[in-house]
């Protein structure tokens, strides 16, 4: 036995087996002050190296997409004068709106007061759960506040902070549920994460249409997460497995690698 | 030259995990990114040995998953299993260093590849308590070759410095 003590294999074991119950017991809590401390050395040179390859990530594309520029333009020239129509209805129908939010003593749908906060680092496991931001409990920023860009395209919601930093669990993270509805039709249902998957719209009744190219925002059911936040576009429908629901996926417009700068819903003003 | 060597093996690892995190996610696209932080482990225990290596590979398992989070201990179990695979491996085969060949070498790339797609793929299924999602993280064998791929060039590039650096270390120590 002394001699089996001495082995690789016996050291080798030993310090799996503890590892794995320090994995399955998982003690964030002890952690936090240590990594509390290496996020506090590490978040500013994180900053400057997620710059930089952004600034490379940007180069990149650039020359990847020379060959494909022409098309595009035209693309968007066409797209720009349907938005600009598009545009003119909406603003009228936002007078409308305000008009009868006024009335009703609603709040503006824009009176949140946001924090910016820059991506510094991304999962790096490469399933594209979460990011990490450069905002942290030093500024206001709480667990569970959500997380948007452009005032208007849910991203994820806080999941662990510390001082300075902390991280965001993206939609696509299997832990990230959010109830949402249909912009055109008031459908109703859960948002939720699936590995490989991106995200599904799960929940939907039978009873209730929903088709590709519908437009999912966030329900406000819950109160965890503001009304009328974008969430994707429906790609494809289909039964759920035990066929009691209809599921969707839903594409997200945003490209995370792409983004540097999100917005912290710190709260509704 | 110990605290040479400490201090190069603590800024390497760090600079690692930083660039896993910051730098790598950008770079690259789809779902598997290079983990060069697995490779360095990788790399280190080949030139280094199982004794020698062992406790670089437990503290750095610790520093990445303080680093990434969520759970404390996983990449410190993966780290440990592949040294000391390529302790096993090495001895069966009576390979040492400066005989292990390029087929040895990427043995050891796809091994230590799949160790940390397996337990990585085990903890999401573990902690989501759904084979579904198990098999989701897994992801296709064409994921698994894409990982190997792009891990196969960060050995190359990670090793080849690594083994430049002891060189140059042992020359300094007793020059010729």
């Amino acid at each position: 036995m002394g001699k089996f003590s001495k082995t690789k294999l016996f050291k080798t074991s030993a310090i799996v087996i503890f590892f794995a119950l320090l994995a399955v017991w998982n003690p964030v809590r002890f952690f936090d002050p240590v990594r509390g401390g290496f996020l506090y050395v590490a978040s500013p040179v994180q900053k400057a190296v997620y710059s930089f390859s952004a600034g490379l990530g940007e180069m990149r594309d650039f020359l990847m997409s020379i060959g494909q520029l022409k098309d595009e333009n035209n693309d968007l020239l066409t797209q720009q004068q349907l938005l600009l129509s598009e545009n003119a209805q909406l603003n009228d129908l936002k007078r409308e709106n305000d008009d009868l939010r006024n009335q009703l003593g609603l709040l503006p749908r824009s009176a949140y007061d946001l924090a910016a906060a820059s991506i510094i680092g991304q999962d790096p496991d490469g399933l594209g759960n979460w990011i990490e931001i450069d905002k942290g409990s030093d500024d206001g920023i709480r667990a569970g506040m959500v997380v948007v860009v452009s005032k208007g395209i849910l991203v994820g919601k806080i999941q662990q902070v510390s001082a300075t930093t902390s991280h965001v669990t993206l939609l696509t993270n299997p832990e990230s549920t959010i109830n949402v509805t249909t912009a055109s039709n008031d459908t109703h249902g859960v948002a939720r994460g699936q590995y490989g998957l991106g995200i599904i719209f799960d929940m939907i009744l039978q009873s209730d249409t929903v088709s590709a190219g519908d437009e999912v925002i966030t329900s406000g059911i819950g109160g965890t997460v503001p009304s009328g936040l974008y969430v994707g576009t429906v790609q494809e429908v289909h039964p759920s497995a035990d066929h009691l629901f209809q599921q969707a996926t839903i594409k997200s417009p945003l490209q995370i690698s792409k983004l540097e700068f999100v917005f912290v819903i710190k709260k509704s003003l | 030259m110990i605290k040479g060597k400490f201090l190069a093996y603590t800024a390497l690892i760090f600079a690692c995990i930083i660039a896993q995190k910051s730098l790598i996610p950008i770079m690259f696209f789809g779902r598997r990114l290079p983990d060069i932080v697995l490779m360095l482990v990788l790399a280190l225990a080949v030139i280094d040995g199982f004794d020698d290596f062992l406790p670089w590979a437990i503290g750095a398992g610790l520093a990445y998953d303080v680093a990434v989070g969520p759970v404390i201990g996983l990449h410190a179990l993966i780290f440990v299993v592949v040294v000391y695979s390529v302790s096993f491996f090495s001895r069966r085969f009576l390979v040492d260093m400066r005989s292990m060949g390029v087929m040895t070498l990427l043995v050891f790339i796809i091994l230590a590849t799949l160790v940390s797609h397996l337990f990585v793929a085990l903890w999401i299924g573990w902690d989501s308590r759904s084979a579904l999602d198990f098999i989701g993280a897994l992801g296709s064998g064409w994921d698994f070759a894409v990982q190997v791929s792009y891990d196969a060039l960060a050995f190359i590039i990670i090793f080849s410095l690594a083994r430049t650096y002891t060189k140059k270390n042992s020359a300094l120590i007793s020059p010729k």
